[in-house]
């Protein structure tokens, strides 16, 4: 670069930038050409469970780990045949993943469908802009705000979503700055191959296999879940705090707590989602698992204009058997026998919803 | 605000280009006085009254040491002395004296002092070691006093250096302060590069290597020897591309604002011998603990016993600079002992040819190994974890789930081979003979190959906590 003034010469000062910029844009492009990042590692091993028998598969389900630990595509299945309608589905979902996550899965997804899919299922949610949940200590939370999975779904598209949940969101301002930047800095990272390297010799060094995704995509809890790790603490959090579980669920029979405002809500988000769906000749079915803490808002949601179905499982009256304590695993999570129970109701619901139209 | 964040390469571009766009000396100097309290008050606002506490009282010490008589002289240095290690006294030391005070009233009965909850002010170690040296150096008339308050207040704060050092030296960096630096004397392209290897070391190496040491401090008992060995010499990897990568970095963004700061490493891991090794690693601290403690002790002019003391005296008070632990104190001991057993040896005429020129072939590698097992204690958090790991090199242990794959030991010849390679060819050197447009388009190219190596989270650099 020219040792001289800055501003004495504008014009060649631009051209160094652009040279600059260009052999950025080109080194970039380039490793990601050499080295492309493939999915993390675990949404990977899902992808190719998938597509191992893709296009026998006329459902798939898309949401959090409420419906990868709740949803037994194998028990569906056979509900919905001892109803009169034969399906094959496979569960997509997965622990931690978000709206916006699971929408950039489902794109994915829908870019080449499996043959025969008919039905999407997906789980309602608040679109929330977090990056990543919170976690008990600071290290951890580092490693999953910057893991792989963090990074992959951050495409201009569901940037700019998710910038709108931001924006409609009641953070603070600070907060919403905060948040924003992470965002753009993910997206930055993805379009110019930040750390892909770096993650692609770590994976290569720290080979661990993954266990293989079997019982098409479920995953349901096993006696090691109950003591170790995080999903422990969780659940002894929860068996520690049952009085407060009991409460919780008495606030979800409250009425006054159906006032929630849906203001906040990413409307256009969601009916994004839907066209995209629709438009790749498919229809979607929203589900709203039994969750651990008061939704009415996402249950208000089923009289919105052009919302298609949604399969509302947040009452603790209408589904008793979901919310009790023998078949829950935690807060937010049923334990296999609940899992089972719920995976016969939602094909249940599924059924008739499919048979009403 | 690391060097290695976004928000830095923006708050660097806006002082970078108000800095040259200002066209008076006095300015621009203002300038940097706010943008370095800036940085600052990003860590932490509250403690930009403490660097301006330290930066006040060596001042006035300073000026009063200038016109003052020896008595009037001494009690000076005194206050200025007093200040700046009683703030680290209390910041930094308080709570492990207390703590250390507390196991001795235990074993005898008495009851408990209570410890402090106090946050270490980042870079305090640093700032007032480098404002100490220039009431001394006034103080023993080889350096004159300054006058201009805002030109010493930026000597202490300069940004580049704040936190991590090099430590400057009053008589190295105040004469610059009087010139008016002219862009056309900047080296960009060379100080470009040098920005960049200091960006790959931090973020690509020593970010990577980190949650390999990090894992394996989790559990040091729980690996086979051969894991053990390798995580020692990575982490002597780890902190050497940490802090010499933050010192490539300073050296690069000092010079871009047009000033010079002096070399903090000069290929240490290179070294033949562990003499050699301390006066390439940390130079500015180093040749500070020589200026101002091992020579003033007496240095290697009062006899060899008491040279062996000195130096074992020094290392024990540069243990005890980087951590409040006596884990740190024992990594200072362990290095003192090196030094000892190094000078001996050279002293000792009756040595063979032959173990000589043994010595001589396994100069480098032992250098190399020793330093690195002394981390072990500048690493652990507690001695029985030292002890894990020291017996750890030793142990039978055969290889567990937890075990480091040999690919690792070739990562480190990699490394090696780039760290030798780089003495030889000197990149930031070379960087001056390509045309600046070819550079800019080139130095695109190894951004981009640098970013996709970096390790995305947030780690802080290691000496931050000094």
């Amino acid at each position: 670069m020219p040792n001289r003034r800055p501003g004495s010469n504008v014009s060649r000062s631009l051209q160094i930038a652009l040279l600059f910029a260009l052999g950025l844009w080109l080194g970039s492009s380039s490793v990601g050409v050499i080295a492309p990042e493939p999915p993390p590692p675990a949404i990977d091993e899902r992808l190719s469970a998938l597509s191992r028998e893709k296009d026998s598969y006329d459902t798939l389900l898309f949401g959090s780990s409420r419906l990868y630990r709740g949803v037994d595509p194998a028990v569906f299945d056979a509900e919905a045949a001892r109803r009169g309608r034969a399906t094959r589905s496979f569960n997509l979902a997965f622990a931690g993943m978000k709206p916006h996550e699971a929408n950039a899965l489902l794109r994915r997804v829908l870019s080449d469908p499996p043959a025969k899919l008919r039905y999407v299922l997906i789980e309602i949610g608040d679109w929330s802009p977090e990056i990543s949940e919170p976690l008990p200590n600071q290290r951890a939370q580092n490693a999953e705000r910057y893991s792989a999975r963090a990074l992959a779904w951050h495409d201009s598209s569901e940037l700019l979503s998710v910038l709108r949940s931001l924006w409609r969101s009641d953070r603070s301002p600070t907060e919403r700055l905060d948040l924003a930047l992470s965002h753009i800095s993910h997206w930055g990272a993805r379009l110019l191959n930040i750390g892909s390297a770096a993650r692609a010799a770590r994976r290569e060094v720290d080979a661990k296999p993954l266990p293989p995704t079997s019982r098409r995509g479920f995953t349901p809890y096993v006696r090691a879940d109950y003591r170790r790790g995080f999903t422990g603490g969780f659940r002894r959090q929860f068996v520690e705090s049952l009085d407060e579980y009991k409460a919780t669920l008495e606030a979800m029979r409250n009425p006054e707590a159906a006032d929630s405002p849906l203001a906040a809500y990413n409307h256009t988000a969601l009916a994004a989602q839907i066209a995209s769906v629709r438009a790749a000749g498919l229809e979607v079915i929203y589900v709203l698992p039994p969750r651990g803490e008061p939704t009415p808002h996402l249950s208000a949601l089923a009289a919105q204009r052009d919302m298609p179905t949604l399969l509302d499982f947040s009452s603790p009256d209408r589904y008793p058997e979901l919310f009790t304590i023998e078949h829950r695993f935690d807060y937010q999570h049923l334990n296999p026998l609940g899992a089972k129970i719920f995976s016969r109701r939602l094909a249940e619901e599924f059924v008739r919803a499919v048979e009403a139209r | 605000m690391l060097f290695t964040e976004t928000l830095f390469f923006f708050f660097f571009a806006v002082v970078f280009a108000l800095h040259w766009g200002l066209r008076g000396h006095v300015a621009r100097k203002r300038l940097l006085l706010t943008a370095s309290y800036v940085f600052y008050a990003a860590w932490d606002w509250r403690f930009c009254g403490l660097i301006l506490l330290s930066t006040l009282i060596d001042f006035v010490a300073g000026r009063r040491l200038g016109d003052a008589e020896p008595r009037s002289r001494r009690f000076w240095l005194l206050v200025s002395v007093i200040t700046n290690l009683s703030l680290l006294g209390v910041f930094k030391y308080f709570n492990f004296f207390v703590e250390s005070a507390n196991s001795l009233f235990g074993l005898i009965g008495l009851g408990e002092v209570r410890s402090l909850d106090l946050i270490l002010p980042v870079g305090i170690s640093f700032y007032t070691f480098q404002t100490m040296s220039y009431t001394i150096d006034v103080y023993r008339r080889r350096l004159d006093p300054i006058s201009n308050f805002s030109d010493f207040a930026l000597f202490v704060s300069f940004f580049p250096q704040l936190v991590m050092g090099p430590i400057l030296r009053a008589s190295g960096f105040l004469p610059q302060l009087q010139k008016p630096r002219r862009f056309e004397n900047v080296p960009v392209r060379s100080l470009l590069t040098l920005f960049l290897i200091g960006f790959v070391k931090k973020a690509c190496v020593a970010d990577n290597i980190a949650p390999l040491v990090d894992n394996f401090y989790l559990n040091p008992g729980g690996y086979d020897v051969a894991s053990t060995w390798i995580v020692i010499v990575f982490y002597a990897v780890q902190l050497y591309c940490d802090f010499s990568g933050y010192t490539d970095m300073a050296i690069a963004v000092a010079g871009l604002l047009g000033y010079q700061v002096p070399r903090n490493f000069a290929f240490p891991l290179l070294a033949s011998n562990i003499s050699d090794f301390w006066r390439r690693w940390h130079i500015s601290f180093s040749s500070w603990l020589r200026d101002y403690l091992y020579i003033p002790l007496g240095g290697s002019r009062k006899g060899p016993v008491r040279t062996y003391v000195n130096l074992t005296l020094t290392m024990l008070l540069s243990g005890l600079w980087h951590g409040a632990g006596w884990t740190f104190i024992t990594w200072g001991a362990l290095n003192g002992i090196g030094l000892c057993v190094h000078r001996l040896y050279e002293r000792w005429n009756g040595a063979p040819a032959a173990l000589r020129r043994v010595t001589a072939a396994l100069g480098w590698p032992l250098t190399v190994f020793w330093f690195a097992f002394t981390l072990v204690f500048f690493r652990s958090q507690t001695f029985s974890d030292a002890w894990a790991v020291t017996t750890g090199l030793l142990s039978a242990q055969q290889a567990t789930p937890a075990s480091i794959g040999p690919t690792y030991a070739l990562w480190f010849v990699l490394l090696l081979a780039v760290h030798w390679i780089s003495r030889r060819t000197e990149p930031s050197r070379q960087a001056t003979r390509v045309p600046a447009p070819l550079f800019a388009f080139a130095f695109g190219i190894l951004c981009a190959i640098a970013l996709s190596f970096v390790r995305m989270e947030y780690r802080p650099f290691i000496y931050f906590q000094f």
